[in-house]
């Protein structure tokens, strides 16, 4: 089953003994059935804290405020047991480091069945095919032998592809995947993103792709989120954002990506200044503090969301001006 | 000019078992070269750049130069003497020194910022008059306050932890600097100042530096040459811009070719190297690299490649190097474009 995801002002708070951290504030974000959304930002942006919003597995001293919409239902207050339905069934996450995803005790076969624990239609023996079959889409050969393995025996691009395949086996309409190559090597990451090209054109739900790696996110998305200390400062087209970025971050944020850069620098560039305390975020922009084109009404008032064209906005008071 | 540091055919072997494996099974087990037949030269005041995947070895060569790693066959030669015994590279370590991969899990979290700059002063027996003084300035010479000395290390950000690194590495003065990838884990918008202070550092002290990186986009930037390293040994070296330019083995190729680029426009159709990184513990025969390489031949499955030296100071390990505009370079273009399929077979029908 395929729908789309709207969120809407939504802000995640953690209650920690020091006071209330701001991970996420006033956050919108909007994905439609065979769209390919990239979040990409820094350590600190919240950009894990969004995903773990979306597959509702934040901990337990969150506390949500807003709503997100899938498929026409309100994720946010949803009761428990109704979260856990639509995890197993709608909302599968693949996580950074695939070695923690799995259980060391257990083969991959093994675990591969378990995924599949809400499909009472099917035998093992069905399920097992349904293995075997998504095994050889993401790419794994041997997939009777490796049903066999641990998964201490397969290396870390390995272990991704059948994390990718235990996603999929629960035919999701939303696929997150959380750094899907920051463990990997540089020719690994290439493999994955291969795949995960391949796969999209075959699947017809949503991916979320969140990484730091703009490589990445250029290579995959077809829509991108920058993250700053919590808040997205702009969003747009994956073209616009690499070549039409307006906000001052994420021009920043570009400009000090060494692989832009053919020729040898003497200097590589930096963003000077370091995030905002997330306890107490500013009251106006929250890149005010770094940014060398802030003036008077970015230190007291948070900047609008300005329109830059369909589907591309940044929040900044210098956009607007 | 004589090189800083010269290493010659440096082979490393593990394998052979513990005490208690050989008490119980006396009979002798196989060695495995995880480093082999590696031979690099670095200047004074040169940055080398040693770059290769995960397994490739290059952390072990770093610490092999340094002799924390035992040696099995090989020469090491520092500053033209040769370093051979303990003595030998307690010597050499004392003017060399060594920014270990993950910064805040290298700092004892018990000392304070202040006694673990100072600590290595203290281990080489150089006479520290005021340790919170000489603390102080190493850490003016990485732009950080003087009020670090007080702190612990978990009270660091990680940029800052790797600045500590590079001050604590300064304090014996060295004439060498290796880093094991100096910017694993750091934010874009902070790498840049990591390698923009090791050399701004460089330019006014004058050490050499090896920076041993899986990070092509990064190494460009700040190396004068590169080494390339797969499965133990170096399959390519030459200067850093030349080969980004014209790479002559087809891993490092492939390497390059493997890197994301920032910018949709440039979408690549295929990204995609076969294959994985074999384990050296099931080396192939011949050319390490012909299982994933896209124009090997059937020479490179039973023939192991020698070194061979290139015009423009490079050397290259491989039978049918890429030569700029060559017959090889088409093929490889030809090749690497999206074949997941039994590329190998392919190319052996491809006449001669």
């Amino acid at each position: 089953m395929t729908g789309s995801l709207s969120a809407q002002n939504l802000s995640v708070r953690y209650e920690t003994p020091q006071g209330a951290v701001n991970a996420l504030r006033h956050v919108d974000i909007e994905a439609s059935p065979g769209e390919v959304i990239g979040i990409v930002g820094e350590s600190g942006c919240g950009k894990s804290t969004l995903v773990t919003a979306l597959a509702n597995l934040l901990p337990a001293n969150a506390r949500v405020e807003g709503s997100i919409v899938y498929n026409g239902t309100d994720l946010v207050g949803l009761d428990a047991h109704r979260q856990r339905m639509l995890r197993g069934d709608e909302i599968a996450l693949v996580g950074q480091d695939p070695m923690t995803a799995f259980n060391p005790v257990l083969t991959i076969g093994d675990q591969l069945v378990d995924f599949q624990h809400r499909r009472r239609d099917l035998s093992r023996g069905q399920k097992k095919e349904r293995i075997a079959a998504m095994l050889a889409r993401v790419g794994i050969a041997d997939a009777a032998r490796r049903m066999a393995s641990y998964p201490h025996e397969l290396s870390g691009g390995m272990r991704q592809r059948v994390a990718i395949a235990a996603a999929l086996l629960t035919d999701p309409g939303l696929l997150i995947a959380d750094e899907p190559t920051t463990a990997l090597d540089v020719t690994m990451e290439a493999q994955i993103i291969h795949l995960l090209r391949e796969l999209r054109r075959e699947f017809n739900g949503i991916i979320i792709v969140v990484s730091h790696h703009l490589g990445v996110i250029a290579e995959l998305c077809d829509r991108v989120y920058v993250m700053y200390a919590g808040e997205v400062v702009e969003e747009g087209g994956v073209d616009a954002i690499f070549h039409d970025a307006r906000h001052p971050y994420t021009q920043a944020l570009l400009a000090c990506d060494p692989a832009r850069f053919h020729d040898r620098l003497e200097r590589l560039p930096t963003i000077p200044g370091t995030l905002p305390s997330l306890l107490a975020p500013p009251a106006g922009c929250v890149y005010a503090s770094r940014c060398d084109r802030a003036f008077a009404p970015c230190l007291t008032v948070l900047p609008p969301k300005v329109t830059v064209s369909t589907r591309h906005a940044a929040r900044c008071h210098a956009v607007a001006a | 000019m004589t090189p800083l540091l010269a290493v010659e055919d440096l082979s490393v072997t593990i394998g052979q078992g513990g005490f208690l494996s050989r008490l119980l099974d006396p009979r002798p087990l196989p060695g495995f070269n995880i480093i082999d037949g590696v031979t690099l030269a670095l200047m004074p005041g040169e940055t080398l750049g040693l770059v290769g995947e995960s397994g490739s070895g290059k952390t072990t060569l770093a610490r092999t130069i340094l002799g924390l790693v035992k040696a099995a066959a090989g020469r090491i030669a520092f500053d033209d003497h040769e370093v051979r015994t303990s003595v030998d590279f307690r010597a050499m370590r004392r003017r060399s020194a060594m920014m270990f991969q993950d910064p805040v899990a290298s700092l004892s979290p018990r000392l304070r910022i202040g006694t673990l700059l100072t600590e290595p002063l203290v281990i080489q027996g150089v006479a520290v008059p005021d340790r919170r003084a000489t603390a102080k300035t190493l850490l003016a010479q990485v732009g950080l306050p003087a009020s670090f000395v007080d702190r612990f290390p978990h009270e660091l950000s990680g940029g800052q932890a790797r600045r500590v690194g590079v001050a604590r590495a300064l304090s014996v003065k060295p004439r060498l600097l290796l880093a094991d990838e100096p910017t694993a884990g750091l934010d874009v918008s902070v790498q840049g100042d990591v390698l923009n202070l090791i050399a701004e550092l460089k330019r006014d002290l004058g050490f050499a530096a090896m920076i041993v990186t899986h990070n092509l986009a990064v190494i460009r930037h700040v190396s004068d040459r590169l080494a390339i390293m797969y499965l133990g040994r170096l399959v390519e070296t030459g200067p850093t811009q030349d080969v980004f330019d014209a790479p002559m083995h087809p891993y490092t190729a492939t390497l390059i070719q493997s890197e994301p680029v920032p910018d949709p426009r440039r979408r690549r159709a295929d990204l995609a190297i076969r294959g994985e990184i074999p384990s050296v513990f099931r080396r192939p025969p011949g050319c390490e690299f012909h299982t994933r390489c896209p124009i090997a031949q059937p020479r490179c499955r039973t023939e192991a490649p020698a070194y061979r030296h290139m015009p423009g100071e490079r050397t290259v390990r491989c039978h049918f190097p890429l030569e700029t505009g060559g017959q090889e370079r088409e093929a490889f273009s030809r090749a690497s474009p999206n074949h997941r399929g039994n590329r190998h077979d392919q190319m052996e029908h491809r006449p001669a």
